[in-house]
């Protein structure tokens, strides 16, 4: 325990108090007060609830007038000289405010011409005015706030109560230690021999000691590698893009006519500089657009193809590693920050991460792109999953992928896959079948977890995180 | 994904009652059109853009009775109508097509069903009106056997349906709510349908008053125009399937442009060329010819061998076709994707990842203490560059379409995103150490990664963040030289510029003034550094 929540624990013992009086009492920073509930809380010794107070501080006019007085109580001492004191005799100021709060209050009164102290004007000259005495202690008075010289101000605080457990460990906690009795072992004591013969002051062996704060990793980055092992595992190599694409590798590439409704710009962020992305040579240009001509007719436009967006999917990495295969077969996977041009909210986000895989393999077929599938989420967890139709404008066959949660007791789609069309399969890598998926990586950690918000994984409330422990997670690494 | 809104109890009567409610969702899914939901009396089916004949109710009733044996006919032979649509020269949308519906029983769900679709398709597959338009009019209510197509100067006059009072075809863009919302895609000429009396319709913005549909209606006439020929003439035979399906009798109108004549619609079957063998390999399945010709049969295509060549006829408004995998496809929704026996690829490689570094840096900084932290690559100028007091015109990959200020552009730099990390968790147990592993993207459009670290307490200072990064440098034996450095948001004299072999990094303690800027209360060191090749 350290000193601050000694002090915490020492304050709130007998009745309840809120941190900012505890730091007044103490003389101790409220940071610092507010770190030890923290920790005091974690402990169990506390309970914390979190309040709003209303505060009072001085305006500037306010500060002026504790050191120099208020308007009214000048005017007054003025008006206490002998005959009163004339009327010309007292500043614009104090004619405006400070006289007519003083006659309101029944300090000062005026006769021909004249201020003059009243009896109890006088009084308050000898006592000492007592709003100002209020003022100084910046008590709540509405007067004071009224005239704008107290200003009240909200701060979030807290109330903090003491549990059993927080009593005993105040009790428990060492007192001076006895005479002899050695307390903390020093490494003085330890050369001098000086602990020889002495008794040591007995601790309390069960008091919950101090947490030790530790690196915590992200859940969704522990997850990101889970999935990137888990491929790994099955052989497969992981390959990577910039998060800036032309629109032939995130669309031409992948057979999406130009006109295609996922190209609009509700869809996909266009960027205005860099506006365009020039090809290089190497980049199969012309077979792609003799595919577009043949099978979607109308025009393709190499201007449209180099306009730079963010990828919309990580099946731009595949296009773009399948054109620069020099080998007849592989297995890749890539795990990475795709883009939509969307509102965010609870269950969208602009920029989340997609999970990509392709297997290019002249005997590849559609029962081991369902093999493949069925053993990556059989390794994560997921027993029962179900293939559904779909439809890619890359992919033929194509299908959604169902995964049965058990403890929801409920069918979530998590992704897509397919057989790379024959018209994306030719033009960039000249041979065929190529199996390929596209998986949500945030939605099943969000239903395994019980996440509602998808903007839970990019807020990094570390406390908010914590509730998921890793032991919630070991499945993962079963 | 469109989503369609299908009347069950229509959708059961179009299916001549030989299937019921319960086996509706099972079907659904076996046609490629899963069921998505269900609101009293309505299913929501899932429509892929594959198939736009799903956007018609009646298309799906086609599918599932195809499905369970009992396909419908829909002629494909048809009577001419008589009439003639001459097609002038409209550049903006140079292609129409017609067809004659006549006896067509229009019941509610009927009409709501076409109102759907035409909404629909012009959503979806027309590209919001821009490449296809659909006008219907009571076929009783036109003049004459010849209709015009032409561009118009926009004088011409009509009463917009809906309307009371005539207005020009430019008025119509000024004062009805269609027009407003369309017109941008109008640019110079006005396309305009015409019969003998006058205007029938302004495509892609509204049909006339005089000729609209009502209820009662028995002869229809479906004009379609656009910008791609075979969408327009598909989008026909999508509708005359539709009609068909509710007993219309279809008739065929010659749409004569300048060099050809061509009668539509065609309601032909299409056909395509493939291989049983290739849908085998494909599906990695031993199925039989006739498995294959029978599980075909029920998506509704026929297998014909001509002459040696396997050829798949199959509906004409299907638009999906293209060769032997999609020919695969049919056979394997039809078999059910879930009864195929998955099977492991004999396809031996070596795994291997390529986080390297990555991967060891993020080990030592959570040995080290860290917390790790996962933020967006997308942000705005106000956040990442002025809140720091840096130019807001730092050069960086910037947003033309964003749809809200708070993501105009792409970060340069992890430093800001750690600051607002920091101000989340201030409230926390002090001191807080955190770090981020993660993507910049230059002004040239590169993406790197870089590390970001930072404390945020009282302990926090650039002796320990330069010693945390010592350590770092040291464990990957980089050498480095760290010389003084200014930066607008760190303290003057406590901020460094380390440089290594190839690539750089800042350190440094950040400006009380920034610190006061984002609430925080504790010192704040921070370290940012490129992971580079070589580290």
């Amino acid at each position: 325990m350290n000193s601050y929540e000694k002090a915490v624990l020492e304050s709130i013992i007998t009745k309840g108090a809120n941190a900012s009086q505890i730091a007044q009492m103490k003389g101790l920073d409220v940071s610092g007060i507010f770190s030890a509930i923290e920790s005091l809380k974690e402990k169990g010794a506390v309970e914390a609830q979190a309040v709003e107070t209303t505060l009072y501080e001085l305006s500037a006019e306010g500060e002026h007038c504790v050191g120099a007085g208020l308007p009214e109580e000048n005017v007054t001492r003025k008006a206490a000289e002998k005959n009163g004191c004339p009327l010309d005799a007292l500043s614009d100021a104090e004619r405006k405010i400070g006289l007519s709060w003083a006659i309101k209050k029944g300090l000062v009164g005026i006769s021909e011409g004249r201020v003059k102290a009243t009896a109890k004007g006088l009084e308050m000259i000898e006592k000492g005015y007592t709003l100002r005495e209020k003022l100084k202690a910046k008590e709540h008075n509405d007067e004071l706030v009224k005239r704008g010289l107290l200003v009240q101000k909200k701060v979030k605080d807290v109330v903090v109560r003491i549990t059993p457990a927080g009593k005993k460990m105040l009790a428990e906690e060492p007192k001076e230690a006895g005479t002899g009795a050695i307390d903390k072992l020093t490494h003085k004591d330890i050369v001098s021999g000086g602990w020889k013969g002495k008794l040591f002051k007995a601790y309390n062996v069960s008091a919950a000691g101090e947490m030790p704060q530790y690196g915590r990793e992200n859940i969704l980055r522990r997850f990101r590698k889970r999935i990137s092992e888990i491929f790994t595992e099955m052989g497969f190599e992981e390959m990577e893009g910039g998060l800036v694409e032309s629109a032939f590798w995130n669309f031409d590439a992948l057979f999406q006519p130009q006109d295609h409704p996922a190209r609009e710009l509700a869809d996909t962020f266009y960027l205005k500089g860099p506006a365009r992305i020039k090809l290089s040579k190497d980049a199969p240009i012309s077979k792609v657009r003799e595919v577009h001509l043949e099978k979607w007719g109308g025009h393709w436009s190499l201007d449209e193809a180099e306009k730079a967006i963010l990828r919309t999917h990580t099946t731009a990495v595949s296009s773009r590693k399948l054109s620069e295969l020099n080998v007849p077969q592989g297995k890749f996977f890539a795990i990475g920050r795709i883009f939509r041009n969307e509102a965010i909210d609870y269950k969208h986000l602009a920029e989340f991460h997609q999970v990509e895989g392709i297997i290019a393999w002249d005997k590849a077929n559609f029962r081991n792109l369902l093999w493949v599938l069925r053993e990556f989420y059989r390794k994560l967890g997921f027993e029962k999953i179900l293939f559904k139709p779909s439809y890619f404008p890359y992919t033929e066959p194509s299908l959604e992928i169902h995964a049965y949660f058990k403890e929801k007791k409920m069918w979530v789609e998590l992704g897509g896959a397919g057989i790379f069309r024959e018209e994306v399969c030719y033009p960039l890598f000249g041979r065929y079948p190529v199996l390929a998926w596209g998986l949500s990586l945030e939605r099943p950690l969000m239903i395994m977890l019980g996440i509602e918000d998808i903007r839970a994984f990019y807020r990094n409330d570390l406390r908010e995180l914590e509730k998921y422990k890793e032991g919630t997670l070991t499945w993962l690494f079963e | 994904m469109a989503v369609l809104r299908a009347n069950a109890n229509d959708l059961i009567q179009l299916c001549n009652n030989e299937i019921n409610e319960k086996e509706i969702a099972s079907l659904l899914d076996s046609i490629g059109a899963p069921l998505d939901g269900k609101e009293d009396g309505t299913l929501l089916v899932e429509v892929t853009p594959n198939r736009p004949d799903y956007l018609a109710v009646e298309g799906i009733a086609y599918s599932l009775l195809c499905f369970v044996g009992k396909r419908p006919k829909i002629p494909e032979e048809i009577s001419q109508s008589g009439l003639v649509v001459e097609a002038g020269k409209v550049a903006s949308r140079p292609y129409i097509a017609a067809l004659v519906a006549k006896d067509v029983s229009m019941g509610e769900a009927a009409i709501e069903g076409l109102m759907q679709f035409q909404e629909k398709i012009h959503d979806t597959f027309g590209r919001k009106r821009k490449k296809i338009a659909i006008g219907m009019h009571d076929l009783d209510t036109v003049e004459g056997k010849k209709i015009r197509y032409y561009a118009g100067t926009g004088n011409e006059k009509f009463v917009p349906l809906f309307e009371s009072e005539e207005m020009s075809a430019k008025e119509v863009l000024l004062r009805t709510e269609k027009g407003k919302e369309f017109a941008h895609i109008i640019q110079r000429e006005y396309p305009i349908v015409a019969d003998e009396k006058g205007v029938m319709s302004f495509p892609p913005i509204l049909n006339s008053e005089r000729t609209k549909v009502r209820s009662g209606t028995r002869n229809i006439f479906v004009d379609i125009t656009g910008t791609d020929r075979k969408s327009v003439e598909n989008a026909a035979c999508i509708i005359a399937m539709a009609l068909s399906m509710r007993g219309g009798k279809i008739q065929s109108v010659d749409v004569k442009y300048d060099k050809e004549t061509i009668r539509l619609p065609n309601m032909r079957r299409k056909s395509q060329e493939f291989s049983f063998d290739a849908v085998n390999s494909i599906l990695g399945a031993q199925f039989s010819r006739k498995d294959i010709c029978a599980l075909l049969h029920r998506t509704g295509v026929d297998v014909v061998d001509e002459r040696g060549r396997t050829v798949a006829y199959y509906p004409p408004w299907r638009v999906d076709i293209f060769g032997n995998s999609d020919i695969a496809e049919d056979v394997a929704i039809a078999y059910g994707y879930n009864n195929f026996e998955p099977e492991k690829p004999e396809l031996f490689t070596v795994g291997k990842d390529t986080q390297g570094v990555r991967k060891l840096l993020r080990e030592l900084m959570l040995s080290l203490g860290y917390s790790e932290i996962n933020t967006f690559v997308l942000s705005n100028e106000r956040e990442e560059y002025q809140k720091l007091g840096l130019d807001i015109d730092t050069p960086c990959v910037k947003i033309a379409n964003p749809l809200t200020t708070d993501n105009t552009m792409l970060r340069t730099s992890l430093v800001p995103s750690m600051l607002r990390t920091i101000v989340q968790n201030k409230k926390y147990r002090l001191p807080l150490r955190l770090f981020e592993i993660g993507e910049v993207v230059h002004a040239d459009g590169k993406t790197d990664w870089h590390l970001c670290a930072a404390i945020y307490g009282e302990e926090a200072g650039l002796e320990s963040i330069s010693g945390m990064m010592k350590l770092l440098l040291d464990r990957f034996g980089m050498e480095y030289e760290a010389e003084g450095f200014s930066m607008p948001f760190m303290i003057d004299g406590r901020c460094a510029r380390v440089r290594m072999k190839n690539g750089s990094a800042l350190i440094g303690e950040v400006h009380p003034e920034i610190l006061e800027r984002f609430g925080l209360e504790y010192p704040v060191a921070i370290v940012e550094v490129g992971i580079i090749k070589g580290f």
